[in-house]
């Protein structure tokens, strides 16, 4: 895939790097696009500049009415942040939308952006917020692209070859406004969208003063519906005026037929979608159903971890033993973990984040090891199914964690094949909140696939596990 | 023990053959509703459940062997073409490459089963196999293969079924005169006159439905890892077949059966796909065979979807009458299955019309059409499952048309008798499966206003409940062999040469044996998956693993049993039925005492183990014997986005005794979720204009997640089926997937009042029913 993995230090370094390459080289931060491109062949590249150590720009926050967010900043910081929910509640929906939790624990929003896909689900919000990026350069120093600049046609940018994102930007939703993101998909969970939409809207009192309508997967580029917005201007959100924005929301559209859905699918639906968003938006229930605590697979922790530098050979500690693999810097963590450290429990299903068997943990996440570059568990760590039992504090040599004691007692196993990974994030859920309700282990496994078991004892063995650890705990 | 052949009959999915087989000693008589079974029919935790959750269990990809080579297919990008020229010298001194195949240098290996050349010159289909690279490792194979030049000529194709069978279609291979499946097909069966029988009803419907290509997408993709020492090659195999896996390989290599061993411990999930080894087997003992070093060819996800198979397409057109008081007069059914371009036989899409219901005319025709696609396979209940979606579909339209009940209709069309083959049923609960199913569901509300519209008439979710029927096999058969060893510390190993392909095999096996020789369950180790070890059994398909070796293990344990109490018998000086073996340990019947443990006799003898065989019997004789049930659904569409969510399914299956009720659960409830991904969301989508599938991935092909889960109520109906086999048992495999698809669309169309004329009900083509003019 690819052979020179660089991982700079610095955001000089970063930069410099970048110029020398001068578009031979991509740059990767949580890699869940980047990975399954190259693995298919779309912008191929030998070299691959990983931001990650650039720890200064993972951050969410909000700055005299400006929330800005760093080019590290993951759909799960978007989640957790309390800033964004508040100021900018469609993009924290987007980010809770997009992909598994093992995606949302490593995907970058700045990422998302690159690559530039009209269904990426973060893009109609933050274009509906009105937000513009800082891009910084070893020669050009920084500019600043509105969102709505950034992209000139279907799937590219103006990025130049040398440029990264350095923050995202944009005002803070006011008392005054409030929006939502709405998303249709193919299945419940793990779905790239068919359409999505993001609202902003602007009241004075009841009547609406502003509207920013931005809708996906339905032109070649994520585009605004202006001849709603202008409708909107003037009037109240009664039923009639919701009904006919989602209408006139059809004449903005360009959609195609793809292997998701056919254009007369997308226009009927996107009618449906608008209508119901204003008519959220217009009561006042555009959070409705947002999680009090949403599920992360991520333990929260802001100490940063000390990167050492990283000189070709990985030095990584796996279920608490130290591991050198010399020859991994070219591979998937999966591959690595697999051919190199020799540990097999860990399943390949799909190779690109769609099954979720290969789930670990790399040091506080829960993620797909088929899309992380074996070199970023560099003086990390690195928990597999091998060693779950003793993270989970197994006091005996061959007792087992009491979530896999669970999926025996429960019979929640056939083949096993997506077992291990599905126990890594049932686990790693269970370490997050020890009696979780339905919702949030639907939300925990919903990367997962099992092809054999139908899930129900699957659920049920989770309450089991939950059951047995919080009353051990109580002991 | 005298030996002796007898000729017995098979029926393996949708297929009854005659089979000649071996048959030594007297099966133990039946275990009756009476029996008095202790470890049987309890909720037993599989016995390798800890290998399963631990990362110990090593499945095919797992298995690393000292200098071991990974293989590579380069696959053709072209629904139809000649290959005319390949460089791969490029390749062949690319770092760590050991050998580039082509047809050029293998022209010559040829598939053992239909002759064609794993790499052949004319390729039909998209994902057809051009070149093998092997190199020192995956990375390397990769690469090398993108060196390799291949010119393609690129011949006229077909995708569509109905173009292909058009007398001016492309050939889809160049050598065949037609785009037939064989010149057996079109295949008529018929009973009565369907002409008389169309004649005489008061009301008819016409239904054309359409089944999607879906994808196995078993977790686990295809793959083996060879091989040759210079006197064995060895195959660890993902397979639920390791005796045709064997016999393939020898062949294809022409080495002896003694010369091949075939391993399947664990698996991750074949569901019909695996039997035999998959040409990538053959391929990977083949570069082993050649190289003398070890070869793993596993095939990537999108290899998987592309060269290993998948359910295939049909289209179904029903012709159905009826008398005013919803009397059925006539069947008729044209189905067309689409076979892919190598696909060998039809999959029994016609069984359930012309058995389910009470019918005296019926006709059905098969026919089978080749397109440049991928050859199909068996998944799980192949053919009855589309069949049953379209024929359960067709009879609700039917019985909207009579203005009846949907349930009322199929009750009033009762099948008591085999009427095809003109026997009775050995024992038919599904009437009995209906009332339960019905009352559970709440099928007498079904039509209420406040159920059927939960939001008020005005909003956008619409509910409705529909049911399907369900028919099949599954009694098993022989040949079938095990064998019981009792060691000297009174624990005990059973050999057979079936495989557990992830449904509880080894655990049932084990509750069988410990339940005749009186162990404790952890006494008992159950050995499979092992052509060296093992003794044959067949492949695990046809739900009919527990039926067929089941019954063997349980012979071959009474028999060991037998020679256990003869042996304590003489050592205590007691009768024999003066004992009782129970938990490991010896009683004497008459006190109830405990006379020592059975280690505590066998160790008194030197070294001495007990070895008995066992084997499945022949299946009874003039009567047929069935797993019915039946599924209710209850589903919820929103109007609005034209998405479905599948809320509740009812399930009630007869499947015989039921010998551990939590791998019978799971396989329930694993079928019904396979069912309702055929129903909602499964589809192969193959881009018309190229002829290629675009979606042979998990990002576009979707299966279920648990998010789509609904709730899922299992009514056991656990007594043994005294007719089935010695256990009173039947496969529960594919039962639970058979009626999913089926009592979901139709509980869609109650839901929106109009007629659902193919699968899958995504959003898209439920919006577009809802744009039709009601007619249900
Ligand atoms: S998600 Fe990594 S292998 Fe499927
Ligand atoms: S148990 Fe087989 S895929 Fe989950």
């Amino acid at each position: 895939m690819w052979r020179t993995y660089l991982r700079p230090a610095s955001m000089a370094e970063a930069l410099d790097l970048l110029r020398r390459y001068a578009g031979q080289a991509r740059v990767i931060a949580g890699g869940t696009d980047v990975l399954v491109e190259l693995s298919r062949g779309v912008r191929p590249t030998e070299t691959l500049i990983d931001i990650t150590a650039l720890t200064e720009l993972k951050y969410v926050r909000e700055e005299s009415g400006l929330i800005r967010l760093g080019a590290l900043a993951t759909h799960n910081d978007g989640i957790a942040s309390p800033a964004c929910v508040a100021g900018a509640l469609p993009l924290a929906q987007a980010c809770w939308e997009v992909g598994a939790p093992q995606i949302r624990t490593r995907a970058t929003i700045a990422g998302n952006l690159v690559t530039a896909s009209p269904a990426n689900d973060t893009i109609p919000p933050l274009m509906a917020l009105g937000a513009e990026l800082a891009l910084v350069s070893a020669e050009g120093g920084e500019r600043i692209v509105p969102l709505a600049e950034f992209y000139p046609a279907f799937r590219r940018t103006v990025l130049r070859p040398d440029e990264l994102i350095r923050e995202i930007r944009f005002p803070a939703l006011r008392e005054n406004q409030r929006g939502i993101f709405l998303k249709l998909g193919l299945r419940r969970a793990q779905a790239i969208s068919v359409i999505d939409i993001a609202l902003v809207l602007t009241f004075d009192g009841e009547v609406v003063r502003d509207a920013r309508i931005t809708l996906g997967c339905l032109a070649p580029t994520v585009i605004h519906a202006r001849t709603v917005e202008a409708y909107l201007v003037g009037r109240r959100l009664d039923e009639a005026v919701c009904a006919e924005a989602g209408r006139r929301a059809c004449d903005d559209a360009a959609p195609i037929d793809d292997l998701r859905g056919s254009a007369g699918y997308r226009r009927e639906t996107l009618a449906a979608l608008v209508a119901e968003g204003l008519r959220r938006v217009a009561a006042g229930t555009q959070a409705a159903g947002w999680p009090a605590t949403p599920v992360l697979l991520e333990t929260r922790d802001t100490s940063s971890t000390v990167a050492l530098p990283f000189a070709g050979v990985i030095a990584t500690t796996i279920n608490g033993t130290a591991y050198e693999l010399p020859g991994a810097a070219g591979k998937t963590l999966l591959n690595a973990l697999r051919e190199d450290a020799g540990l097999t429990g860990t399943k390949e299903g799909c190779a690109e984040g769609e099954c979720g068997a290969c789930t670990v943990w790399l040091n506080r996440q829960t993620v797909m090891s088929c899309l992380v570059p074996a070199a970023q568990a560099h003086s990390g760590s690195v928990t597999t199914i091998e060693g779950l039992a003793h993270a989970g504090g197994a006091a005996d040599e061959g007792d087992l964690h009491p979530l896999q004691d669970a999926f025996v007692a429960c019979g929640a196993v056939q083949c096993g094949f997506c077992i291990p990974g599905m126990l890594m994030a049932g686990a790693k859920l269970l370490d997050e909140r020890p009696a979780p309700n339905d919702e949030q282990i639907l939300t925990a496994l919903s990367g997962n696939i099992c092809r054999c078991t139908g899930y129900r004892k699957i659920l049920d063995a989770v309450h089991a596990a939950s059951a047995e650890i919080t009353e051990g705990g109580a002991a | 023990m005298p030996i002796r052949i007898i000729t017995t009959h098979l029926e393996f999915e949708g297929q009854v053959s005659e089979q000649r087989v071996v048959i030594e000693g007297d099966e133990p008589p039946v275990w009756g509703p009476d029996a008095a079974l202790s470890i049987v029919g309890t909720p037993q935790p599989r016995v390798d459940g800890r290998e399963r959750v631990s990362g110990v269990a090593e499945y095919t990809y797992d298995v690393r062997l000292p200098g071991m080579l990974i293989a590579v297919g380069l696959r053709s990008p072209h629904p139809h073409a000649r290959v005319t020229r390949i460089d791969a010298t490029r390749a062949e001194v690319a770092p760590g490459v050991r050998a580039v195949y082509t047809r050029f240098n293998a022209g010559d290996f040829l598939h053992p089963d239909n002759e064609r050349p794993f790499f052949g010159e004319e390729l039909p289909y998209a994902g057809d196999l051009v070149a093998l690279v092997v190199a020192e490792s995956r990375a390397q194979a990769s690469d090398a293969c993108a060196l390799i030049a291949v010119d393609y000529e690129p011949l006229p194709f077909v995708i569509d079924p109905e173009a292909a069978l058009q007398p001016d279609a492309p050939h889809v291979i160049l050598t065949r005169e037609n785009n037939g499946l064989s010149d057996e097909y079109p295949k008529t069966y018929e009973r009565g006159d369907i002409t008389r029988g169309l004649a005489e009803a008061d009301v008819t419907v016409e239904v054309r439905f359409e089944t999607p290509a879906a994808l196995h997408n078993s977790l686990e993709t295809h793959g083996a890892t060879a091989q040759w020492d210079g006197r064995t090659l060895t195959i660890w195999t993902s397979t639920q077949d390791v005796y045709g896996s064997r016999r393939q390989v020898a062949s294809a290599l022409g080495l002896m059966h003694n010369q091949v061993r075939a391993i399947k411990q664990y698996m991750g999930g074949g569901f019909g796909s695996k039997f035999g080894t998959h040409s990538s087997g053959m391929l990977a003992a083949y570069a082993a065979y050649k190289l003398g070093r070890p070869v793993q060819y596993m095939l990537s996800r999108e290899e998987e979807n592309l060269c290993t198979g998948h359910r295939s397409p049909t289209i179904q057109t029903y012709h159905l009458g009826a008398k005013r008081d919803g009397t059925i007069t006539a069947i008729d059914l044209h189905a067309i299955a689409n076979v892919g371009a190598t696909g060998g036989w039809f999959p029994p899409v016609s069984m359930v019309a012309k058995e389910m219901y009470q019918c005296p005319n019926v006709r059905t025709v098969d026919e089978g059409a080749r397109t440049n696609l991928g050859p199909f396979a068996a998944f799980r209940a192949p053919g009855v499952v589309e069949g049953t979606a379209g024929f359960e579909v067709a009879l609700d339209r039917l019985a909207a048309a009579l203005n009846m009940d949907p349930l009322e209709f199929r009750r009033k069309n009762y099948a008591p008798e085999h009427q095809a083959m003109e026997r009775p049923y050995a024992r038919k609960l599904l009437l009995e499966a209906y009332d339960l199913a019905a009352e559970r569901i709440g099928w007498a509300t079904r039509d209420a206003e406040e159920r059927r519209y939960p939001l008020g008439r005005d909003g956008h979710l619409r509910r409705g409940v529909g049911m399907a029927s369900q028919m099949w096999g599954g009694d098993g058969g022989p040949p079938a062999q095990a064998i019981a060893k009792l060691l000297p510390d009174g624990t005990a190993v059973i050999l057979t040469g079936t495989q557990d392909i992830g449904t509880g095999t080894r655990t049932v096996l084990a509750q069988i044996a410990a339940e005749e020789l009186g162990l404790p369950l952890e006494h008992v180790r159950v050995e499979l998956g092992d052509t060296e070890f093992g003794v044959f059994s067949p492949g695990s398909g046809g739900s009919m693993t527990l039926s067929s070796v089941g019954p063997a293990v349980r012979m071959a344990a009474v028999e060991a049993r037998k020679e256990l109490l003869e042996v304590i018998s003489q050592l205590a000086e007691a009768p024999t039925d003066a004992i009782e073996l129970r938990q490991g340990a010896v009683f004497s019947r008459e006190t109830g005492k405990e006379m020592g443990t059975i280690a505590s006799f066998l160790d008194q003898l030197d070294g001495h183990e007990i070895t008995a065989k066992g084997m499945r019997g022949p299946n009874a004789e003039g009567m047929t014997v069935r797993t019915f049930g039946v599924q209710f659904a209850e589903v919820e569409v929103d109007v609005g986005t034209g998405e479905v969510r599948v809320l509740r399914v009812v399930a009630c299956h007869d499947c015989g005794r039921i010998v551990n009720p939590l791998t019978f659960s799971s396989q329930i409830e694993g079928g019904i979720i396979q069912g309702l991904g055929f129903a909602l969301m499964e589809q192969r989508i193959v881009d018309d204009r190229l002829g290629i599938p675009v979606n042979a991935n998990l990002e576009n092909y979707k299966v279920p997640t648990i998010r789509d889960v609904p709730e899922i109520e299992i009514i056991p109906l656990d007594r043994p089926n005294i007719h089935a086999n010695t256990l009173g048992t039947l496969g529960a495999g594919e039962p639970p997937i058979i009626p999913t698809p089926g009592a979901i669309a139709n509980a869609v169309a109650h839901a929106l009042g109009r007629p659902v004329d193919a699968l899958p009900l995504t959003p898209d083509r439920v919006l577009k029913l809802l744009n039709q003019e009601a007619t249900v």
